[in-house]
């Protein structure tokens, strides 16, 4: 991360802020109690012991003041499409969602369906989609990997 | 006696009382009725307060363009009858003491389970006509008929006069047509979702919806 340089000052590490900060974001991911369908079920799998989000900084947390980030979990209708804005409208930035799941990418096998958004990300703008219906565990954890690479590429990036 | 000769005495007395309403059991012991919707309301009242059917399971409707819809009730009464108590207290025992052989219904620690029986179950079928679908509602029999019926209205599009809160209750208010409708084909757009602001709590700052809230 940093640059270490021992031998001018000993214990002192020199760093980029903006990859500081970066690098505590993608590691304290705290995302919102917020499943609408099936994919919340395997989303609360991932989060339990087994599986153990908390390894990766990843609590659950009951409020969108305190998210950092929204996985959308199961299929998104006209109607919860007002909520889920509500949601992301009410979370802090720098803010990040991931599109759990065929339904809340592109609508799923639900595609068409005459009250069923074709992905979320018509109503918020997604960072990372991650494919199954539902998910594999692993799947989403491969995903929240993703989202945490993008973070830190962001950081990298040059202005 | 069994709920078939329950529903063929029931049947009887429902050619008495309302002669144009035309019956039929099925099979499994189920007594179709087929109601005029000016009938309608009498005939429900008749069948909650003469005929003990207290139960209202389900509200739902068909569609048969171009001339009419058919709206479904299903009934049930349940309650003590000559070869059955009203409830009855499946088994005490736990299931160490039955071993396999468990028959009654337990949770895993052996409390009993209290069973209602259903003694007689009734559809009751209307045909609401399609060009003006207004039917009146049951919500003063069963209080639960509320929400059927609006699911009904959202879907279907069927009115229910008396009703006291017809709103739909599954799609949004915005949302034109009714999608279970055989004419409806094409799906709406999405409407952007609009930003709703968040109350304030500092009592100077205005921008909120209103301050102090």
């Amino acid at each position: 991360m940093g640059l270490m340089d021992s031998e001018i000052l000993p214990g002192i590490i020199t760093v980029n802020l903006k990859k500081l900060l970066a690098w505590g974001r993608r590691n304290s991911l705290w995302y919102m109690t917020f499943g609408i369908a099936c994919c919340a079920i395997e989303m609360m799998g991932t989060g339990a012991s087994r599986f153990d989000l908390d390894r990766f900084g990843l609590i659950f947390r009951a409020s969108p003041r305190q998210s950092d980030l929204m996985i959308v979990a199961g299929t998104v209708n006209y109607k919860m499409a007002e909520v889920v804005k509500t949601l992301y409208d009410q979370m802090a930035e720098p803010r990040y969602v991931i599109a759990m799941g065929t339904c809340a990418s592109t609508g799923g096998p639900y595609k068409g369906a005459y009250n069923v958004v074709d992905g979320v990300d018509q109503v918020i703008p997604v960072d990372v989609y991650v494919p199954g219906c539902p998910p594999r565990p692993e799947a989403l954890i491969y995903g929240i990997l993703q989202l945490q690479e993008k973070i830190r590429a962001q950081a990298a990036e040059k202005v | 006696m069994g709920k078939a000769e329950r529903a063929s005495a029931l049947e009887a007395s429902i050619k008495e009382q309302f002669p144009g309403v035309a019956t039929e059991v099925t099979p499994r012991g189920e007594l179709v009725a087929r109601v005029s919707p000016g009938e309608y309301l009498d005939f429900c009242r008749y069948l909650r307060d003469q005929q003990g059917f207290k139960f209202l399971s389900m509200i739902t409707a068909v569609d048969y363009p171009p001339d009419r819809f058919e709206l479904v009730l299903y009934l049930d009464a349940y309650g003590a009858t000559s070869d059955a108590p009203a409830m009855q207290v499946m088994d005490t025992r736990t299931r160490q003491e039955i071993g396999q052989r468990s028959e009654g219904l337990l949770t895993s620690q052996g409390t009993p389970v209290m069973v209602a029986a259903t003694v007689a179950s009734v559809i009751v079928k209307c045909d609401v006509p399609h060009d003006a679908p207004v039917i009146p509602s049951v919500t003063s029999l069963w209080p639960t008929a509320n929400w059927h019926e609006r699911e009904v209205y959202d879907l279907m599009g069927i009115k229910f006069e008396g009703h006291p809160d017809l709103r739909r209750i599954l799609l949004p208010d915005w949302f034109p047509g009714h999608p279970l409708r055989k004419d409806f084909t094409s799906k709406p757009a999405l409407r952007e979702p609009e930003a709703r602001p968040w109350p304030v709590i500092w009592p100077d700052q205005k921008d909120g919806r209103e301050s102090g809230e």
